[in-house]
């Protein structure tokens, strides 16, 4: 290479550029050492380049989208608002549809029941008589009135019952009186009271029928336990070999939307960046003392590129009605995530294991009353032997599907797939567990990427066994700081507040819900406490 | 490309699209509100861009805007008869200037395209290939403005050598 004065520019440029052969390089330091005249050049041609100062940019935040939904900023709100209306009609329509059918079977129930009672006169039941009495007043009040609320409903029915045959005042009122779904002393039933209990059978299913869908069935298991134990004892309602049936189980859930997801929806799992740990802890009903109920969960999830999917865990805890049913479980989750063009496509699939604790020497009358039918199911709280409380481990499976598009996400789960039964050596009928299906559907609403308003509407639907449940959630949040507003299709409603950014959110949620029975609470509310707190290990 | 993977191109970038626009600019200002508004191109085409092209793609967005963002200042100074960059006489009288402080007075003195392809190699490490793509022009063409935005650098550079 020829080094001279008409290209040293050219020569140095290269050999800054890093554009010369190690031979070129030597070449043209031997050239600088012998010609010093052109250090000036050399030492301008080095100093030309650029530093780098490292520069930060100060609205990093802003420009993040919103990944623990799975969405992120948008803009096409006529279509998320369109969606969540058609959501909105589909889920009433469906939990109407629910609701119909069950009263229809309810209807059914109560001939079927008269019917049985007819044939069973012989045996001192005096239903018979009393089925069109009751047929009437069913229908009347249905009529008058579509829903009555709580204890006024179950009070104004017993009335109107005891009003026509006055030889069922005492026994309508005792029953009232003595809370019906939570009834005492009833090892102090004896065989006259048995049939006591039978005849007053159509009275029950009236007040059921007025309470139905309200939150004592819904939410408590212990109300809802329908036990005859052929092998124990016989059935004396029916005469027939019964079983042993959770009716109206009701899972461990959060009150509304989007407080876990994937206990929600196994879906939901591996949809942040990092690990997500989520903790719920909730108190309903403290107002019946010992008798509340107490929900603690903690789930870990994260997205695994091994297995190109999210993998979660979930422990939780429920204690029902003061600990006379508890369900403590286990579950595992794997969710691959399958992108086809700007939607990611999200299967689930869930397993879980469950102890489930019946404290039979905690249960009353209550307990033992079929809430679709009235039916008392077992004259006293048949209590197995030397038992007192059994124990339970219970496989489910779950499964679980998701659609999350950048304008939003909708998917629906199915909980204790084949409803999950089990058997106890102890009883020769196996129990069984209502499947579970819940479907979700939400969005993020948010003007531009530099808005710090967000509004998160969504849905979410849920059945299982008996209950049927819509709840419309609302979340704005503005910056770090969150508030909701919540509300169920029947009877409750909640309001939360809390604080948030990318990587810690705690949320607090106090809901209220109407009284459901004679809980002999001044008020005619009675709430519910809901801690929720989320942390992101970022990778 | 992802929620997930556009949050990580922001982390991972943004800082360096500032401090290319920053340094064009020396305006944190107008600076920020293109590094947004390339990013917010970005999140509306993310279903066009992939991950791993995402970088050239911010890049180019950020010139282009630049571009645009200089002639719209150009019209603003002839209407208010004040020059965008301070004139290098004034810079060039105050000796007290570090080099890095003068080095940046001095691309702003550079034709867009120069002072483009300038930062693109020595702040972001591009290759010639690499910067023609971005800039639609031919290696040659980017090795010869980058040769005249560095001999301009250095002429100005051994010029405050000589006064000092």
């Amino acid at each position: 290479m020829n080094i001279n004065k008409a290209n040293i520019d050219e020569v140095l440029f290269d050999y800054f550029e890093g554009n010369l052969s190690v031979q070129d390089k030597l070449q043209v330091e031997k050239f600088m050492g012998e010609n010093p005249s052109f250090q000036q050049d050399f030492d301008a041609w080095e100093s030309s380049f650029v530093q780098d100062e490292n520069l930060q940019f100060k609205n990093v935040d802003a420009l993040l989208a919103n990944e623990e939904s799975g969405k992120a900023p948008w803009f096409k709100w006529g279509l998320s608002s369109l969606l969540l209306l058609l959501l909105s009609f589909l889920s009433y329509a469906v939990y109407f549809e629910f609701s119909g059918k069950k009263e229809k079977d309810l209807a059914n129930n109560g001939n079927n029941t008269n019917n049985n009672s007819g044939k069973n006169s012989t045996n001192g039941m005096l239903i018979k008589d009393d089925a069109p009495t009751v047929n009437t007043i069913v229908k009347e009040e249905r009529s008058n009135t579509e829903i009555k609320t709580g204890a006024k409903a179950t009070s104004q029915s017993t009335q109107q019952i005891s009003s026509s045959k006055t030889h069922r005042v005492n026994n309508s009122a005792s029953y009232t009186e003595s809370n019906t779904y939570a009834a005492k002393n009833n090892d102090q039933q004896d065989a006259t009271n048995v049939y006591s209990v039978v005849e007053d059978n159509s009275k029950l299913q009236e007040i059921t029928t007025d309470i139905k869908g309200w939150s004592v069935f819904n939410h408590s298991i212990v109300n809802a336990i329908g036990a005859n134990f052929s092998s124990k004892k016989s059935d004396e309602m029916n005469n027939k070999a019964g079983a042993l049936e959770l009716i109206n189980l009701n899972d461990p859930f959060v009150l509304y939307g989007g407080v876990a997801p994937i206990q929600e929806n196994p879906s939901f799992a591996g949809n942040t960046e990092g690990v997500r740990l989520k903790t719920v802890s909730r108190w309903e009903w403290p107002e019946l003392g010992s008798a509340s109920f107490i929900t603690n969960a903690v789930s870990i999830d994260a997205y695994a590129p091994q297995v190109k999917g999210g993998v979660g865990i979930v422990l939780s805890s429920d204690l029902m009605g003061g600990n006379k049913y508890a369900a403590n479980g286990i579950s595992l989750i794997y969710s691959p995530k399958i992108k086809v063009g700007n939607i990611s496509i999200e299967p689930s699939f869930k397993y879980g294991l469950t102890n489930r604790t019946i404290n039979w020497s905690t249960l009353g009358t209550g307990d033992f009353i079929d809430p679709r039918t009235g039916t008392l199911l077992a004259s006293s709280a048949v209590i197995p032997e030397n038992t007192p409380s059994s124990n339970f481990m219970v496989n489910s499976f779950g499964a679980g599907f998701l659609i999350n598009h950048n304008v939003f996400y909708a998917g629906f789960a199915v909980d204790n797939l084949f409803s999950p039964s089990y058997k106890n050596e102890l009883f020769d009928q196996a129990v069984k567990i209502p499947m579970k299906i819940t479907a979700q559907l939400g969005t993020d609403i948010r003007k531009n990427a530099k808005s710090p308003w967000i509004y998160s509407p969504s849905v979410s639907v849920r059945n299982q066994g008996l209950y049927n449940k819509v709840w419309m959630s609302n979340m704005v949040r503005y910056k770090k700081v969150l508030v909701g507003a919540h509300f169920s299709t029947s009877d409750a409603m909640m309001f939360s507040a809390g604080y948030s950014n990318s990587i810690f959110r705690a949320t607090y949620s106090y809901g209220l819900s109407t009284v459901p029975f004679n809980t002999n609470t001044a008020s005619d509310m009675i709430s519910s406490h809901q801690l929720t707190m989320r942390y992101i290990i970022k990778k | 490309m992802t929620t997930h993977e556009y949050n990580t191109v922001v982390r991972s970038l943004s800082h360096r699209l500032f401090g290319y626009v920053y340094k064009s600019l020396r305006n944190e200002d107008d600076s920020n509100d293109i590094v947004q508004d390339s990013f917010l191109k970005l999140w509306q085409n993310r279903d066009s861009v992939e991950t791993d092209k995402a970088k050239s793609w911010l890049f180019t967005t950020a010139h282009n805007a630049l571009i645009n963002f200089v002639k719209k200042s150009s019209r603003m100074q002839s209407m208010e008869t004040t020059p965008y960059a301070e004139p290098m006489a004034e810079s060039s009288d105050n000796q007290s200037f570090e080099l890095k402080e003068i080095i940046n007075k001095y691309i702003n003195t550079l034709p867009e395209l120069q002072k483009s392809i300038l930062l693109l190699r020595d702040l972001e490490g591009y290759s010639y290939e690499e910067i023609g793509k971005m800039l639609k022009l031919n290696e040659s063409q980017v090795k010869v403005y980058l040769f005249r935005a560095r001999q301009k650098m250095k002429d100005q550079i051994k010029d405050i050598n000589n006064l000092i």
